[in-house]
């Protein structure tokens, strides 16, 4: 699992082109990601992690960009 | 205040009666994934080369566990309108309608009472909530008519579902009954809704640039579609024994027949929409 995952997923999602999709790109705030395509990502989340997400972590904070989604959601917790 | 119309009047006197306590239901001592709680034919595989190759026992587990996510995302849809409804009661646009937002209200807090009934009951958990919305700037009246859009659509779909399980004698009572008061309700909610949703439109869109009105009825069709989505849950495939539940469900997502499916269970909302112009003529962008 890893970063590469989330940008192949959010590239085919967003039909935005590969090279304008930096880890730090915002994704919301851009409008890559919509509303309505949340669930989506967060089942796919779940099934590179193997596990259910917090419906705490459900905020726009955790889903800034591929840096914070992988930090909060696929990588272990220290 | 102002008076609320005639058609409003006899909405608030129907559920007012319909509040009688004559609704008490008897709930089983047992019910499980040995029980169909879902018609077949409604459950998200059916119709499929992955139906096919389930037996018996697996439908019928499947069957049980797409009625609790089902009910679950009845009450995840209910509970984000009841969350939407409280604050317009008596705000000025919405002064015409309040008192019939208070039986809406009554009404939606009921129904999350029989679905989380059941679900805790039998299987002991309501599947969790996944959707949110992020954060966005809206045209002048956008957020209001989008509001009352996503609950019609969302309502609409349900209703499809409870009227045929409603009726459906291969199904226990308790899960007739609970779809059939719900229909009962509803069909008063999607009157409202309907009437609701056009009223809106008439009256904001007029002034949103053709940016907004194009990017309201993407949202429109996105939002469709995604409640549709969140009938695929790979958790619910998990607890009937599915292995690679996400996988499943996106072979179910990608099949022709649920496509169809789909599309046969929203055409009347579609046309509705085409009708008044919410959403563009087929073919037509």
């Amino acid at each position: 699992m890893s970063r590469q995952q989330i940008r192949e997923w959010i590239v085919l999602q967003s039909r935005v082109a590969r090279c304008d999709l930096q880890d730090d790109t915002p994704l919301l705030e851009d409008r890559l990601i919509r509303s309505h395509q949340l669930v989506e990502l967060i089942l796919f989340l779940e099934s590179l992690r193997g596990r259910p997400i917090d419906e705490a972590c459900l905020v726009p904070e955790c889903f800034r960009d591929i840096d914070t989604i992988a930090r909060n959601f696929l990588e272990p917790s220290p | 205040m102002t008076q609320p119309a005639q058609w409003l009047e006899r909405l608030c006197r129907i559920s007012a009666a319909q509040a009688a306590p004559d609704r008490a239901c008897a709930w089983p001592q047992h019910l499980g994934p040995d029980d169909w709680c879902m018609s077949p034919e409604l459950l998200s595989a059916y119709g499929t080369e992955l139906y096919e190759a389930l037996d018996e026992r697996q439908r019928r587990r499947l069957s049980f566990f797409e009625a609790v996510n089902f009910f679950s995302l009845n009450i995840w849809g209910e509970r984000q309108l009841i969350a939407g409804i409280a604050p317009r009661l008596y705000a000025r646009e919405c002064d015409a309608i309040s008192r019939y937002l208070q039986h809406f209200l009554a009404e939606e807090n009921r129904h999350m009472a029989l679905f989380a009934e059941f679900c805790g009951r039998y299987a002991g958990k309501v599947y969790r909530q996944k959707s949110w919305r992020a954060p966005r700037a809206h045209a002048g009246g956008e957020e209001e008519f989008l509001f009352f859009a996503r609950v019609l659509l969302f309502e609409e779909i349900v209703d499809r579902y409870n009227v045929a399980m409603a009726g459906d004698s291969r199904l226990p009572p308790i899960v007739r009954h609970i779809n059939r008061t719900h229909h009962r309700d509803e069909s008063r909610h999607l009157a409202f809704g309907r009437r609701r949703v056009v009223e809106l439109f008439e009256r904001y869109a007029p002034g949103w640039s053709p940016e907004a009105l194009t990017r309201v009825r993407e949202e429109l069709e996105a939002f469709l579609a995604a409640s549709w989505r969140e009938y695929y849950n790979p958790e619910a495939y998990a607890d009937a024994g599915v292995s690679d539940a996400y996988g499943f469900r996106q072979r179910l997502l990608a099949d022709d027949a649920r496509q169809r499916h789909q599309a046969a269970f929203s055409a009347d909302s579609i046309a509705y929409l085409r009708k008044h112009g919410i959403l563009a003529a087929e073919g037509a962008r």
